[in-house]
């Protein structure tokens, strides 16, 4: 029994729809906000240090109200270390986007450019709908999150201030922008239940278009060239992901962030999360 | 708005403050509020009460239930304030279970700290917005 397989019957077609979504918000903000905890101590300042802890906490948080959500709806097994950090590769629903080693600090700020502008579009599906619940736990995340934009915005900025910057940040966009792909690619089964019950006030696949355009729009004021074929990813509105993460296909990138969780599951002793005992007394997976 | 009688959350929704539910609260009831107002944030010495971050507390027999939010999704202090909560609620005579539930709605903000919390937080040098007394955000002398 892993820690996504559903504890009761059968789940409802709904139900099945709210667990992939859910998951595909959570396991983004786990993905991201892992990846970005690489930074502490090793940011360019120490305002920048402080604020990529920030960003990580923030983003760890936001993925622990989502696991929480499908926790408290019995949608899921295990509690938030499980979830978090317990389950296979495939098992996870984030976009490919996300799950990516940063070799290089652009790394950073091209993927929060690309991803925190879709993060808020799907948020505000889920907080215009009909679901009071999660629609209030999307307004949280929304009150937390314009910092992350303006940060994004910022430094992606001050990142065209030299040629060195420059060339460093559109290689990183250019290696980040066909990873985008899947980002608002959940499958009919989890889309069109969610939009027939009110729980999300728009199909995510309907805002792939709006979010292309501003990517290209802060792309085009900043002069950054990124090349044709990444731009081709902002075209290809619908055309289905050659990889989506959203139904489970990852990158190699995400067997190695679980891998590094349980690199020291051998030697690890007493109260960590990867072992501590469940509460409710079960098994780790 | 008057600043004792209470506010509006970010997502429009009235709510009185937490000061007024525990003068308004009797029994068993103003007493679980009256010990949640000696539970402090781990972060601070400011009792949860007097942040707002308590929403509601529900007595049902012996048993309590109290909603409270965070002032951050990503609070790492949540699992102790939530303990310390309900260990309080416990030393209540007549209270046998206490039930602690984090909820997200409505988003918390500044205006649901109690005018004795904005006090007490700029005494802490937190510069604490609608309150004359507050230090300058800008650091201006």
């Amino acid at each position: 029994m892993t820690a996504t397989d559903v504890t009761d019957d059968e789940p409802t077609v709904e139900e099945a729809a709210l667990r992939e979504f859910l998951l595909g918000l959570a396991d983004d903000d786990f993905a991201l906000g892992h990846r970005l905890t690489d930074w502490v101590g090793l940011g360019p300042t120490m305002e920048e240090d402080n604020t990529l802890a920030s960003i990580a906490q923030d983003e760890l948080g936001h993925a622990r109200l989502w696991y929480e959500a499908l926790a408290d709806r019995g949608l899921v097994e295990g509690d938030l270390d499980d979830l978090a950090l317990n389950r296979r590769p495939a098992a996870r629903r984030n976009s490919t986007l996300v799950e990516v080693d940063h070799d290089d600090y652009a790394d950073v700020v091209a993927i929060s450019l690309l991803y925190h502008d879709a993060e808020r579009r799907l948020l505000e599906a889920v907080a215009d709908g009909d679901d009071a619940d999660l629609a209030g736990r999307s307004r949280q995340a929304l009150d937390e999150e314009p910092f992350h934009r303006e940060h994004a915005d910022l430094w992606s900025e001050r990142l065209t201030a030299t040629d060195e910057a420059r060339s460093r940040l559109e290689a990183a966009l250019a290696a980040a922008l066909p990873r985008t792909t899947d980002l608002f690619a959940f499958p009919e089964r989890v889309a069109d239940p969610l939009v027939e019950a009110g729980t999300l006030a728009v199909d995510p696949a309907a805002l792939r278009a709006e979010w292309a355009a501003d990517v290209r729009d802060r792309l085009h004021a900043l002069d950054l060239s990124v090349g044709d074929e990444a731009l081709g990813a902002l075209d290809a509105v619908d055309a289905a992901p050659e990889r989506n993460g959203r139904v489970g296909e990852h990158t190699g990138a995400l067997a190695d962030l679980v891998d590094q969780i349980h690199a020291g599951d051998d030697v690890l002793v007493g109260d960590h999360p990867v072992l501590r005992p469940r509460a409710d007394g079960g098994e780790r997976p | 708005m008057s600043a004792d009688a209470g506010g509006e959350s970010a997502a429009g929704e009235q709510y009185p403050h937490a000061e007024a539910k525990l003068d308004a609260a009797t029994g068993v009831e103003r007493r679980v509020w009256e010990a949640l107002r000696t539970v402090e944030d781990p972060e601070l010495p400011v009792s949860i009460v007097d942040l707002g971050i308590v929403y509601a507390v529900r007595v049902d027999g012996d048993d309590v239930e109290v909603d409270l939010t965070l002032t951050y999704s990503g609070c790492p202090a949540r699992d102790l304030i939530v303990a310390d909560a309900e260990a309080a609620i416990r030393e209540v005579d007549a209270v046998d279970d206490a039930d602690v539930r984090v909820v997200y709605s409505p988003t918390w903000g500044y205006d649901m700290i109690t005018p004795t919390g904005r006090r007490e937080l700029n005494e802490w040098g937190m510069a604490v917005p609608g309150d004359a007394e507050a230090p300058d955000p800008e650091c201006r002398p």
